[in-house]
């Protein structure tokens, strides 16, 4: 007895010995030619800027320029484009968040999470698994089927992709997470520390992060909208604890110096959104149906003008607002006056050398270098309000939070964008109240509420930054459905001609972005085989959220 | 037996060892926000935290005899090394491990060869011995496992000219040369395009050479007769393939004796891509083209052309004449001086090869370089020079 246990002694402090040397070996030998471990709230910057688009271009506002062209935010000016066409491209177009998600804020927010924790930084973890929850119901939504249990495991060479659902209950289990840690006051400086990471979004704000998880559930249970299994009660619930006034909104902001990634990925410092001259096939312009609704063309607001198109839009030197259809390009809009500039104020009447700006003087909304770029809003989360009311049958409820959304969107606005916008078009509270007086927009009983006008209020209170959001309502609704009187929901919105659509289609309108290329086409591509997404219609493959 | 052989040793040694990653190669490194808020952000490279030291196991033995009083000479030797946990740094991957990049231990390959050794001291007279020596190898390399994810891990060192580089691919040997080549039907046939009677280009890079020869053999002579020492060593390479990348661009550039009938019109050899190449009736191509006027001929002909198959050489490495002039000298300078050699030695002076280049003996890169290094891959190299040596050697 005695012998065995003086082996045991022995072999506990060998166990011991090894347990306690083997973290240390890394601690000694420091790479000393690069930082391998930093304060966690320095690795926020980055992550925040990936919400919107970061120093390499990545984040939502990369794919926003492409499927912009699905929702009919945006129109290509060219005629060669497959996204006007419900198609897609190879080699990572439009493929920017799967590599945002997984990369530059994935491994990056794993370990903001982790040292944070380890710091017992209850705040800064806490807007870590936000920004997750976020991310991860950004990414399902726009991927369809991801990789989520094999994610961030850095010992593996193939990746199984699991199912939405996971991705949807992950990103719930996520928020859970996120709020208990928010809920507590961390040590070590961790208010301070969080107000300098976060900066450029919430500058630190708790209870504003806590506002955006709130936010983040609500939208999980809203998309469920067309499943038996969707609470209109949960929706109202997260919405009403989300954002409510403007300045809870969530918005990226830009240092904008004189260093091009710290500037607007939109801004014309960064160039992206094609070149200036008429004839450029990648630039993007207006679409005609934004303009159409704006100006009191569309049958759903005949006769409105709509004051919010200045900060939007581009008038054209005729000065009026128009548009530019899908497929068709810009160059059949004639006469040549008739074409709205482009989103930098370039003017596509005439020439094909129009140069493009040096500056953002003739910039507006978020087209300037400095635009903070919204990433979720209170007047979303009035929308959502408005449309789960409305499905439940709650009419007046809904009329109220449809009034708020609106009215939410004007005040973002003016909180935020008046810059560059003529004196005599800058909006007011007055003209704010006079449009939500104006009977066509806002109907005096709650019974003459449609879903239409909440779908394309909605629409116009998201164009341009929230259009992830907007495909994932166009698909709800099937991009064509029709509400209980017969009206399409999106009324005015008219699909590409049959003959138009990408030719890998069948015929059918786009539900889902491929997987990133580069990543998974050719270093994945038995997972692919097994999902399914190999097949050349695979873009079209109807999501989970959106059926019964 | 015992007058026969007179000297017998069987020999055998098994060892593990082990080698350890890059300095830090464990560590991930954060880069430089220079968007809004700076801080810092992770570089594309997983530099895997999980890293185990790469292992080697070798095994070998061997025999070693004498004979005839120790003047035959024998020696043999089986080996095979097998390295396991290899590091795969910078490879790409599925961006789900949260990087770009990935680095970790996933391949595996193993060596195995002969060596034989045989020296025979054929004469030994007074005034005149020859000493003979041959020296044989043959080794074969084999990569085991890869990621099954990653169809060919390049070493990029190799890739110096056109779509030709040293590739590793599972199940493959080490020495590879992965390349763009013809498109081929399924019965191997070359398909050709019927729009304008060109061969069709497989854009992938496949293994489609072994740089490794079949076998080397080294023949050593050393011959004294009085004071005159005569020895060579002749060098033979048998098999191995090179991808001669100069013959490849002075083809493009029409100064390759390739060229030289470029006026002269001519069908491909091969089958028309029209839907009916996998069939039992195939489409012989009969669309002539004549290279003089049509560039294409020669600037569309892949990597796949140029690697020359089983290439051998049998040169004569070095002969040194050596003279001792010591029984010239006279008096004190005789005294002083035990030995006082003259020598002339001529490296490279014969070379017989079926190669179409310059010289096989080529190496895109040095010694120096990672993997199995370039030899094989020519580009622009220049054939090793004849040269002399003369000089004086004294002992005292």
């Amino acid at each position: 007895m005695k012998y065995n246990f003086k082996n045991l002694l022995v072999l506990s402090a060998l166990i011991v010995s090894v347990a306690s040397c083997s973290k240390k070996i890394d601690e000694a030998y420091k790479n000393p030619n690069y930082d391998v471990k930093v304060a966690p709230e320095t690795l926020m910057p980055q992550i925040v800027a990936s919400m919107a688009g970061n120093y390499g271009g990545h984040g939502p506002m990369h794919d926003i320029r492409y499927i912009g062209a699905y929702v009919q935010n945006f129109a290509f000016a060219g005629t060669q484009s497959n996204f006007d066409r419900m198609g897609h491209t190879n080699a990572d177009v439009a493929q920017s968040f799967w590599r945002s998600h997984y990369y530059d804020i994935g491994q990056n927010n794993v370990k903001l999470i982790e040292w944070a924790l380890e710091n017992k930084q209850w705040e800064i973890a806490g807007v870590g698994k936000a920004i997750f929850a976020w991310s991860w119901l950004t990414l399902t939504d726009y991927h369809g089927e991801v990789i989520l249990k094999d994610a961030f495991n850095t010992d593996l060479i193939t990746f199984k992709y699991d199912t939405q659902e996971e991705v949807y209950m992950h990103a719930r289990k996520l928020s859970f997470e996120a709020l208990d840690l928010l809920n507590k006051t961390g040590e070590n400086g961790s208010q301070a520390a969080l107000a300098t990471g976060d900066a450029f979004l919430y500058g630190g704000n708790v209870s504003k992060w806590k506002k955006f998880v709130y936010g983040v559930l609500a939208r999980t249970h809203h998309h469920l909208s067309n499943k038996s299994i969707y609470k209109a009660d949960s929706v109202l619930y997260y919405t009403n604890l989300a954002m409510k006034e403007t300045s809870d909104d969530a918005l990226v902001k830009f240092a904008a110096t004189s260093v091009s990634a710290t500037n607007n990925f939109f801004g014309p410092f960064r160039n992206n959104l094609g070149g200036a001259t008429i004839t450029t096939p990648t630039a993007i312009r207006q679409s005609a149906f934004i303009a159409d609704l704006m100006s009191g063309l569309n049958p759903a607001f005949t006769g409105v003008a709509d004051p919010r198109a200045i900060y939007l839009l581009r008038k054209n030197s005729n000065g009026t607002f128009k548009g530019v259809e899908p497929v068709k390009g810009q160059l059949v809009i004639l006469p040549g006056t008739d074409r709205p500039e482009s989103f930098h104020g370039v003017s596509q009447a005439t020439g094909t050398n129009n140069t493009a700006p040096a500056t953002d003087v003739n910039c507006r909304f978020i087209f300037r270098n400095s635009a903070p770029f919204p990433v979720m809003t209170a007047s979303e989360m009035a929308f959502l309000r408005a449309e789960a009311a409305f499905l439940k049958g709650d009419k007046a409820t809904a009329l109220t939070a449809y009034k708020e959304g609106i009215a939410k969107h004007f005040d973002l606005l003016m909180a935020n964008y008046n810059t560059n916008v003529p004196t005599a078009d800058l909006l007011t509270t007055a003209k704010r109240d006079a449009f939500l007086a104006n009977t066509k927009v806002v109907p005096a009983s709650s019974n003459s509420l449609t879903l239409p006008m909440i779908m394309l209020q909605k629409y116009i209170a998201l164009w341009g930054h929230g259009t992830m959001e907007t495909w994932v309502d166009m698909r709800r609704y099937h991009y064509t459905d029709k509400d209980a009187s017969g009206v399409q929901v999106y009324t005015g919105f008219t699909l590409p001609a049959a003959a138009d659509i990408f030719q890998d289609n069948g015929g059918k309108m786009a539900y889902r972005m491929r997987p990133r290329f580069n990543s998974e086409y050719v270093w994945n591509i038995n997972e692919l085989n097994r999902i399914g997404a190999t097949t050349i219609d695979y873009h079209t493959k109807e999501m989970w959220f959106s059926t019964k | 037996m015992k007058e026969v052989a007179s000297y017998w040793k069987l020999r055998g040694s098994l060892a593990s060892t082990a080698r350890s990653s890059a300095p830090y190669a464990n560590q991930s490194i954060l880069n430089f926000n220079t968007g809004s808020g700076a801080g810092y952000y992770y570089d594309f490279t997983n530099a895997n935290p999980y890293l185990t030291p790469e292992r080697q196991k070798t095994m070998e033995f061997g025999t070693e005899m004498k004979f005839l009083n120790g003047r035959l000479s024998t020696e043999a030797t089986y080996y095979k090394t097998e390295n396991t946990d290899l590091i795969a740094e910078n490879f790409r991957a599925s961006y789900g491990t949260g990087y770009v990049l990935n680095t970790l231990n996933v391949g595996s390959n193993e060596n195995t060869g002969v060596e034989v050794v045989l020296d025979y001291l054929v004469f030994n007279n007074k005034n005149f011995t020859w000493n003979t020596r041959f020296n044989f190898n043959r080794m074969r390399n084999k990569v085991t496992s890869l990621p099954s994810n990653v169809p060919e891990f390049y070493i990029s060192d190799t890739w110096v000219y056109g779509n030709a580089r040293g590739g590793l691919a599972n199940g493959g040997p080490t020495t590879t040369i992965t390349s763009h080549g013809y498109l081929r039907n399924n019965a191997g046939q070359i398909l050709i395009n019927p729009t304008n009677g060109l061969p069709l280009i497989d854009a992938n890079f496949k293994v489609r050479g072994d740089r490794n020869p079949d076998f080397t053999l080294g023949w050593l002579n050393n011959i004294t007769y009085k004071d005159l020492r005569i020895s060579f060593l002749w060098d033979v390479k048998m098999g191995g393939d090179i991808f001669n990348g100069t013959e490849r661009y002075l083809t493009t550039i029409g100064r390759s004796a390739l060229t030289k009938d470029r006026d002269i019109a001519r069908v491909v050899p091969g089958i028309l891509r029209d839907g009916k190449e996998n069939t039992t009736t195939p489409t012989q191509n009969n669309i002539s083209i004549t290279p003089g006027t049509n560039s294409l001929f020669y600037t569309t002909m892949p990597e796949e052309a140029f690697i020359e198959k089983d290439v051998n050489w049998f040169r004569l490495r070095d002969l040194t004449f050596n003279y001792n002039v010591k029984k010239f000298l006279k008096g004190d300078v005789n005294k002083l001086a035990k030995t006082l050699n003259v020598f002339l030695t001529i490296n490279d002076l014969i070379l017989i090869s079926n190669y179409r280049g310059a010289d096989p003996a080529v190496g895109a890169t040095t010694s120096a370089s990672r993997g199995v290094s370039g030899f094989g891959f020519d580009y622009g190299n220049m054939g090793a020079p004849v040269s002399f040596n003369f000089g004086f050697r004294a002992s005292f």
